[in-house]
């Protein structure tokens, strides 16, 4: 699972500066509710905002307050899955 | 006598996620409030190589997939082009004899060029309008970049400006410089989302203000009297006749006392590879 983690990592962090925003957003979904406490999502937020939005002060870390927002509520979302 | 075990107190495991989503918070705010730019000079560093070695890669793919393309839809390719090519040609000869005009007058009025030690230009060619730009290859564009940027190749190494114009073909300027790091930096299009930009209608010079909408895409709001027409060009307010885009549609409806127009940049963003940066 540990290695399974580090691959995605990888295939997302690639993804960042190489592929279509759609298909390392789908990944970090899948990661968040598929592996337990998914921290990474909320790097993945944070550099998509620091490569491509300019600050002004706080504005534009949208996606770093999306990934943050994602994070915390696929707790609650994943106490009401029977999946887990 | 027996007594019960106590169960574990597990509270900091439970809420370790909210300590850690604090500290992570606490960070961003502490290092953007110390360095602004620090975190995005680390992630351009991060991302360069990553961006030379998949330019490189997808220019290689691109040759393989002509190998498995038909011949005969190569052919027709090449035809469509061809002539394309032509007509385009042909446009530019009259383009050349409109753009000595347009430098003819500016000369007679008192505008022409600059030469690059800032003195008048009174040169025998018209004083064509010479500037000072540098090539940069566009490492990320839309829509694999966010916010309507781009990645260039170019920073502070090839002593990039902030608010240096990026321009295609040295008449389109797409936008500006946002931030410049070591050797990248990031331009952001005017066509980016909500963003307003001060322009002209080309053929009446009346002022208009574009809305971004990105991907290249603009609107404008104009009262239903003002005269706009499919196919205009809008540029950029100044003496430099800078194209920003070209109307492509325009939604009228006569109960409205304003008419939506509907504007795009005239190059294609996805297949941008090189573009000027001019001051």
């Amino acid at each position: 699972m540990l290695f399974l983690r580090i691959f995605v990592d990888i295939v997302i962090l690639i993804g960042i500066f190489l592929f279509p925003a759609w298909i390392f957003i789908i990944l970090s979904l899948i990661g968040v509710f598929y592996f337990h406490r998914y921290y990474e999502i909320l790097l993945v937020g944070l550099m998509v905002d620091s490569l491509y939005n300019s600050h002004i002060l706080f504005s534009g870390f949208f996606y770093t307050i999306t990934s943050i927002l994602i994070f915390l509520i696929s707790f609650e979302i994943k106490k009401r899955l029977k999946f887990y | 006598m027996t007594y019960l075990l106590q169960s574990k107190k597990n509270w900091p495991k439970k809420y370790a996620p909210l300590i850690v989503v604090g500290v992570f918070i606490f960070i961003v705010v502490v290092i953007t409030f110390i360095s602004p730019s620090f975190l995005g000079r680390v992630s351009n560093s991060i991302g360069l190589p990553f961006w030379h070695s998949g330019g490189f890669l997808f220019d290689k793919v691109s040759d393989l997939k002509a190998f498995t393309s038909s011949r005969f839809i190569l052919l027709e390719t090449n035809k469509s082009l061809q002539a394309q090519l032509t007509e385009t040609q042909i446009r530019l000869l009259a383009f050349s004899v409109i753009e000595k005009e347009n430098s003819d007058l500016k000369k007679a009025w008192g505008r022409s060029g600059e030469s690059k030690d800032g003195s008048e230009d009174g040169s025998e060619d018209g004083g064509k309008n010479e500037v000072n730009s540098i090539l940069a290859y566009v490492l990320v564009k839309p829509p694999q970049s966010f916010y309507d940027t781009l990645i260039l190749d170019v920073g502070q190494d090839k002593n990039i400006n902030k608010g240096s114009k990026i321009i295609v073909a040295n008449t389109v300027v797409l936008g500006t410089i946002d931030e410049v790091f070591g050797k990248t930096s990031r331009a952001k299009l005017f066509s980016s989302a909500d963003l307003e930009t001060l322009a002209t209608i080309d053929r009446n010079s009346l002022p208009v203000t574009l809305i971004g909408k990105g991907a290249g895409n603009f609107e404008i709001q104009v009262p239903q009297e003002v005269d706009i027409v499919f196919g205009d060009t809008i540029i950029l307010s100044g003496i430099k006749q800078e194209i920003v885009a070209t109307v492509f549609e325009i939604e009228s409806i006569p109960s409205n006392s304003f008419k939506r127009v509907f504007c795009k940049v005239p190059v294609n963003i996805d297949e941008l590879r090189f573009v000027s940066i001019a001051d």
